[in-house]
């Protein structure tokens, strides 16, 4: 990020005359821009912010122009420069191609046409659910993975983590071998270790001995435990997952009295609350929830009369779910509950006169919505006649889980657009790790095997599990990595990766896929059941044969054995299991359900009564740690923050203002669990009284991409209070850049985004057409259009109403071009080389009142204070535009970016000599530069050549490129469409960001035939181009967003509101 | 003060800005000449390979069909090397003892690939697809050569840039019937009539145009 400059006077607050004007400029320019910025810096226009994007390139960046001419050149210097890359230059024109060989099979398998990929159904795992993906396999080696478009949980589309999965497949930092005491050993060794064991344990019925698992849905693998646990009936188990959904069976036994899993139809609900879920992003079924509300939404998807869904969130950290919604509001995670408990109270379902419990003073007298918003969301639920949904997040309490089932009971919803499945997950009843701590503390656990998880790094900070683990005398993790954990352990066993074995899984909604291996494990890893059949036979058995034998003892398949081979095939072509979803149970909740909740809000508010609240999330990327070592999704910008690596703690803009705190200051955290310091990160959104510390981070022994970076949030954390607690946060005056990408690559305040409410959009259709769009004068050869000889036209529009910003797009990219990982120092020079970059947004309309004469270092408290109360968010993919009239292409001087017949600016690494004109002319600002060497074996990140696709060239040190629009697809859907001679057809041809798409917002397809689904939207009054008045002719145009904000709601981002209710002018309902 | 320089040395001036010249044009046209030879592109080279693999005798002598070998030519960017069991259909029953051969049996018996040295080796960064061209009428003789007269196979074309141009821009002339397209034939450039060459365009209906753009063969 370009860096915002330290303040030469450390005083927290200056005072400035000209406040009045710069706010009354900043909104000037906002209102320019109906309303829309990217940064608090941004929107302010602070000199940092501008100094810092009037270079193309951060100034601070010794690459840059600027700071080759700062530093002293002579003439002598240049001379030896000259002369030695011309001799350089020539010196690799002497070399001949090494010789390449050819290794032919020895037995082809049947069917297989070398030099084309193969795709296998599998799944990927994430928090122990699966997800239906196909991996693109090149002769036997897996580079890439999209979704299973027939798979329920996927639909064809792919998140981030699962995309990245593939090259977590061949890191090299991998645990490679058995280890003993922490030295390489042989399996053997182990075997023969565990035979003195086995009979120790069998003498003893597994006395002392103890299991601690991770998340898992595998029916196969319950059924390997069970058989343990008959076998060794005194052993212990234990389960331990850093993000767990204990809470959400302990709110369905609360309610129904016993424990259950929600799975939601969101095409059939009209109005949705979210009660702090981010449903959309990081919750098991996310892909298919995204894709299902979109489609209820989406103004494209719908009829003209149909109305939209309506989207209301209660969020206590800013998310997607609740940057596309149409009304946010951001409390702090313990009220939350309260705000349920409200909203119940509103809809009649927990007695209106139950007062909230005595812990409550603090709250008790007023209400936490404002009354005007909850009648008006009270209203909306009940007009819909049970076509509604309100969605609890897996990280609240028991008590808000109990009352949004409560009200989707209550209206209806149970049965219609909310269905109750048993749990899906295994091991929901056994005790966590709390337990195995007062276990090992009584000496009583002799041996413990921990299977797939880490818990040295992410036990809580209490439990201390670094400290009481080498008290055992005899410890064994099992895992895919020689982790925090593996380090201390007696033995380390290496893991299979997914992509590796033989497994299975269940979906969120219960669906059982197989999980088949893509290539023999790379380093002798075993599976999760290979591994239990080791502890309890003694010997490795086949995972094939292990996964297969359990699918038919337990007959997951066909009744009758002599289908099974049948099934299981079409099983294995499937991915998945046909028709294997859990049944819906219908339960009514229980009586009184209502009288345990009272207590259980008030425990869990208590703890937030006063003073601030430090909230714990899994990362969008790493989620709870385990994909660390993977560079892509360190680099991966998190969706809303635009953080890459090291991550930061999220503060409201108000907060820092009232703490003297900017992007970067580095502060000391202290709760009663530990404390740490890391750098801050300034949110819009984030409720005053919370900050939010992702987990994730901060690993010391897992691998070369994950060592150091950032802070471990398990440090802070209590197991009472797992999600969240109080928490003391001190300045300490010291200062870091943050790897923040929201200021690379900005387009100016200029009119980029257009968007408008359901109702103004019916009035005016072409509300998103603008006269400004047409150029009045043109730098390019004219008239229009321009003779044109090919067959196909290719374009993409990409719908601003469904995006999401979940930045899957951008690791698809990332997987199918082969694009770098940099580092983050290269991301804080503004080196990133994503070719694809999803702009976020905030939006708030309302004209900032009551302007202070101070500000806050250099951002303006008024404009801060009005926009700081939950604004909305608007997603915009950025892709090369694909000029018809290319700027760029006019001012290469060695023509090695030029124009195709069907429409590509195409990019030609091998004649680029990178003198950067065409970025520097580049109104989108989407070319991206090799500033260093970041591919080769020398590079920081080197590249993992087995994981590359084979059809995309790996680019140099000093060379420009860009989006392709796939063009190594384009080529050979089209050769096959010639060869077989018949024209390409709209559906068979589709780019990696739009294949991943969970909410189908881009479409690419050939403009030039009428009837392709990219001509038809191109023709909508909605589409519009970027800077369309520079008369470039872009082939990527976007379709402006349509909200459906609830009308007796003026303000989406509630400021006003906020205003009144801190006047205390809001009456308590 | 005398003169630093005499009379004569307006002769060695001349002399040595005619040699500079005259040097400058040696060597660039040498540097040409170097890289156009076939010590840089590689023509008649004759990598050594495990067996001494002979088209003479497979393709001229026995008359077996490209594609019994190589399978995914028509269907694949690569033309495809034959597995260990191809070579073994015959070779189980057909000089079953012959010392050349005894990498091809160790192979299937240890099973492990034989490593064969890549005769036609393209820059990484171009994607020649052979479908296309076997598809669109352009004979293997076209790139290969007579192969029915090779007893090792070696490198024909240049395989330069230029000389893959020469035929994208102007592919009539090079192009055969379906039927023709794995045969060895005699003479085919000279053969082939400027009506019967654009006669083959239309039939393959083979665009110009996009013939010569780059990502046709780089990206």
């Amino acid at each position: 990020m370009p860096p915002i400059k330290p303040p030469h006077n450390p005083g927290r607050i200056a005072t400035v005359d000209i406040t009045q004007t710069h706010a009354a400029q900043a909104w000037e320019a906002n209102q320019r821009h109906e309303g829309y910025w990217r940064s608090l810096a941004e929107l302010a226009k602070t000199t940092a912010f501008t100094e810092a994007i009037t270079q193309e390139f951060s100034a601070a960046d010794p690459a840059s122009p600027g700071a080759l001419l700062d530093t002293p050149v002579t003439r002598r210097h240049s001379l030896k420069l000259l002369g030695a890359s011309m001799a350089l230059a020539n010196m690799t024109a002497c070399s001949r191609q090494p010789d390449e060989h050819i290794l032919p099979y020895v037995n082809m398998p049947e069917h297989l046409v070398p030099g084309r990929p193969r795709y296998y159904a599998t799944a990927t795992m994430l928090g122990g659910y699966a997800q239906g993906v196909l991996v693109e396999s090149h002769e036997g080696r897996p580079t890439k993975i999209e979704g299973n478009p027939d798979h329920p949980a996927s639909l064809g589309a792919c998140d981030a983590i699962s995309q990245a999965s593939v090259l977590s497949l061949y890191d090299p930092d991998r645990a490679q071998s058995v280890r003993y005491r922490n030295s390489i050993a042989a399996l053997g060794d182990l075997e023969r270790d565990l035979q003195t064991q086995r009979r120790l344990w069998d003498a003893n019925q597994g006395q002392g001995l103890c299991f601690l698992l991770a998340a898992s849905s595998s029916p196969s693998e319950a059924f390997a435990v069970q058989q343990l646990q008959q076998r060794w009936p005194r052993a212990r188990w234990f389960m331990q997952e850093s993000v767990d959904r204990r809470s959400l069976y302990a709110g369905a036994e609360m309610l129904f009295g016993q424990p259950l899993e929600a799975v939601y139809h969101f095409d059939k609900a009209r109005v949705v609350v979210s009660l702090d879920s981010d449903f959309m992003l990081s919750q098991p079924g996310s892909l298919r929830y995204a894709r299902d509300f979109m489609q209820a939404r989406v103004p494209r998807m719908l009829g003209s009369q149909t109305q939209p869904a309506r989207l209301y969130v209660l969020e206590s950290t800013p998310s997607v779910t609740g940057g596309v919604a149409d009304h946010r509001r951001c409390l702090p995670w313990p009220d939350i509950a309260i705000a349920a408990q409200e909203l119940a109270r509103g809809l009649g379902v927990v007695d209106p006169r139950q007062k909230q419990s005595a812990g409550n003073n603090a709250t008790a007298g007023s209400g936490l919505l404002p009354s005007a918003w909850l009648n008006a969301v009270c209203a909306d639920l009940r007009a819909h006649d049970g076509n509604i949904i309100v969605i609890p997040g897996d990280q609240q309490p028991p008590a808000v889980h109990a009352l949004a089932h409560g009200i989707n009971h209550a209206l209806g919803a149970l049965g219609k657009t909310v269905e109750l499945i048993p749990p899906q997950a295994n091991y929901v009843d056994l005790p966590g790790i709390p337990a195995l701590k007062v276990a090992i503390e009584k000496q009583e656990v002799s041996h413990l095997v921990v299977l797939g998880n880490n818990p040295v790094y992410e036990a809580p900070a209490d439990i201390n599990f670094a400290k009481i683990y080498p008290s055992i005398p005899w410890r064994l993790h099992f895992g895919e990595y020689h982790d925090e954990t593996g380090h201390l352990s007696t033995w380390q066993v290496p893991a299979a990766h997914t992509l590796e074995t033989w497994a299975d899984a269940r979906a969120y909604d219960g669906t059982l896929g197989v999980i088949q291996p893509l290539i023999q494990p790379l380093y002798d890893g075993l599976s999760n059941l290979q591994m239990l059949f080791l502890l309890h036979h003694g010997v490795v058995q086949d995972a094939r044969h292990l996964l297969r034998s359990a699918w038919q003892a337990h007959g997951f398949l066909a009744a009758n054995p002599e289908d099974f081979e049948q099934t299981w095939r079409s099983c294995l072509q499937r991915g998945f299991v046909e028709n294997s979803a859990a049944k819906p149970v219908s339960l009514a909740p229980r009586d009184g359900w209502q009288n345990a909740l009272g207590t259980s809000v008030g425990e869990l508010t208590t703890a937030g009564a006063s003073g601030l609240i430090l909230q714990f999330r899994p990362d969008p990327a790493l989620w709870d740690g385990r994909y660390a070592n993977n560079g892509w999704l360190q680099e991966q910008p998190r969706p809303i923050t635009t953080l890459t690596w090291g991550g930061a703690l999220l503060i409201s803009p108000g907060l820092a203002e009232e703490r003297g705190l900017k992007d970067g200051s580095v502060v000391k955290l202290t709760t009663t669990a530990g404390e740490l310091r890391l750098p801050v990160f300034i949110l819009p959104g984030q409720p005053d009284a919370a900050v939010t510390l992702f987990l994730g981070q901060g690993h010391q022994n897992l691998g070369s991409v994950a060592m150091g970076v950032g802070v471990n949030a398990n440090h802070l954390r209590d197991t009472s209070q797992l999600w969240s607690m109080p928490v003391t946060l001190e300045p300490t005056g010291a200062e870091l850049q943050l790897a923040l990408l929201q200021h690379h690559h900005n387009m100016e305040n200029r009119d980029l985004i257009r968007a408008a409410s359901i109702a103004e959009f019916r009035k005016n259709p072409t509300f998103a057409q603008r006269t400004t769009d047409q150029p009045d004068k043109s730098l390019y050869p004219e008239p229009w259009p321009a003779k044109r000889s090919s067959e196909n036209a290719w374009g993409m529009v990409i719908d601003l109403s469904a995006c999401i910003g979940c930045n899957a797009c951008v690791t698809a990219c990332q997987a199918e071009n082969n694009i770098p990982v940099v580092g983050e120092d290269e991301v804080v020079r503004g080196h990133n080389m994503h070719w694809l970059r999803v702009d976020r947004y905030f939006s708030a309309k309302s004209h900032p009142t009551g302007v202070k004469a101070s500000v806050v270092q250099e951002y303006d408290p008024a404009l801060v204070q009005s926009f700081s109360d939950a604004p909305l968010n608007l997603f915009q993919p950025v892709p090369c535009m694909h000029c018809e009239n290319a700027p760029c292409e006019y001012v290469c001087p060695v023509g090695a970016t030029q124009h195709s017949a069907d429409g590509l600016n195409e990019m030609i690494y091998q004649r680029c000599v990178g003198t950067r004109y065409c970025s520097q002319n580049c109104p989108y600002k989407v070319r991206r530069f090799n500033w260093f060497d970041y591919t080769s074996n020398t590079a920081r990140y080197p590249n993992l050549p087995a994981q590359q696709n084979p059809d995309v060239s790996i680019r140099e040190r000093g060379v420009m490129e860009k989006c392709t629009y796939c063009v190594q697809r384009i080529s050979s859907v089209r050769q096959t469409a010639e060869a077989e001679h018949r024209p390409i057809l709209d559906t068979e041809l589709q780019t990696a960001c739009q294949q991943t798409c969970p909410t189908r917002a881009i479409i690419f397809g050939d403009t030039a035939n009428p009837d392709s689904e990219v001509s038809r939207l191109k023709a909508l009054p909605l589409n519009y181009p970027l800077l369309a008045h520079l008369n470039t002719r872009p082939r990527t145009t976007y379709l402006a967003a349509v909200r459906n904000p609830n009308p007796h709601l003026s303000e989406p981002g509630g400021a006003s509101e906020k205003n009144q209710r801190s006047k205390g002018e809001v009456p308590h309902d | 003060m005398p003169q630093i320089f005499r009379q004569r040395s307006n002769n060695l001036t001349r002399m040595l800005l005619l040699g500079g010249l005259v040097g400058s044009i040696a060597l660039t046209a040498m540097a040409f000449g170097i890289y156009s030879s076939s010590f840089v592109t590689g023509v008649n080279a004759t990598p050594a390979q495990p067996v001494p693999f002979s088209h003479k005798h497979h393709v001229g002598e026995i008359g077996i069909d490209c594609r019994y070998c190589h399978t995914s030519v028509e269907q694949s960017t690569f033309a495809g090397l034959p597995d260990t069991a191809t070579c073994m259909t015959c070779h189980s029953q057909l000089w079953t003892n012959a010392q050349v051969l005894a990498p091809v049996r160790a192979s299937l018996v240890e099973n492990r690939p034989l490593i064969w040295t890549r005769v036609h080796d393209l820059p990484d960064f171009v994607y020649f697809n052979h479908q296309a061209h076997v598809t669109h009428g352009v004979a293997c003789q076209s790139c290969h050569g007579r192969l029915d007269q090779m007893p090792l196979t070696r490198q024909v074309a240049p395989l330069t840039m230029q000389w893959c141009l020469d035929c994208h821009r102007n592919p009539g002339p090079h192009l055969r019937a379906e039927v023709d397209i794995t045969q060895m034939l005699a003479t085919a450039k000279e053969t082939q009539s400027e009506q019967r060459a654009h006669q083959l365009m239309m039939h393959y209906g083979i665009r110009l145009d996009r013939l010569t753009e780059c990502v046709t063969c780089h990206r």
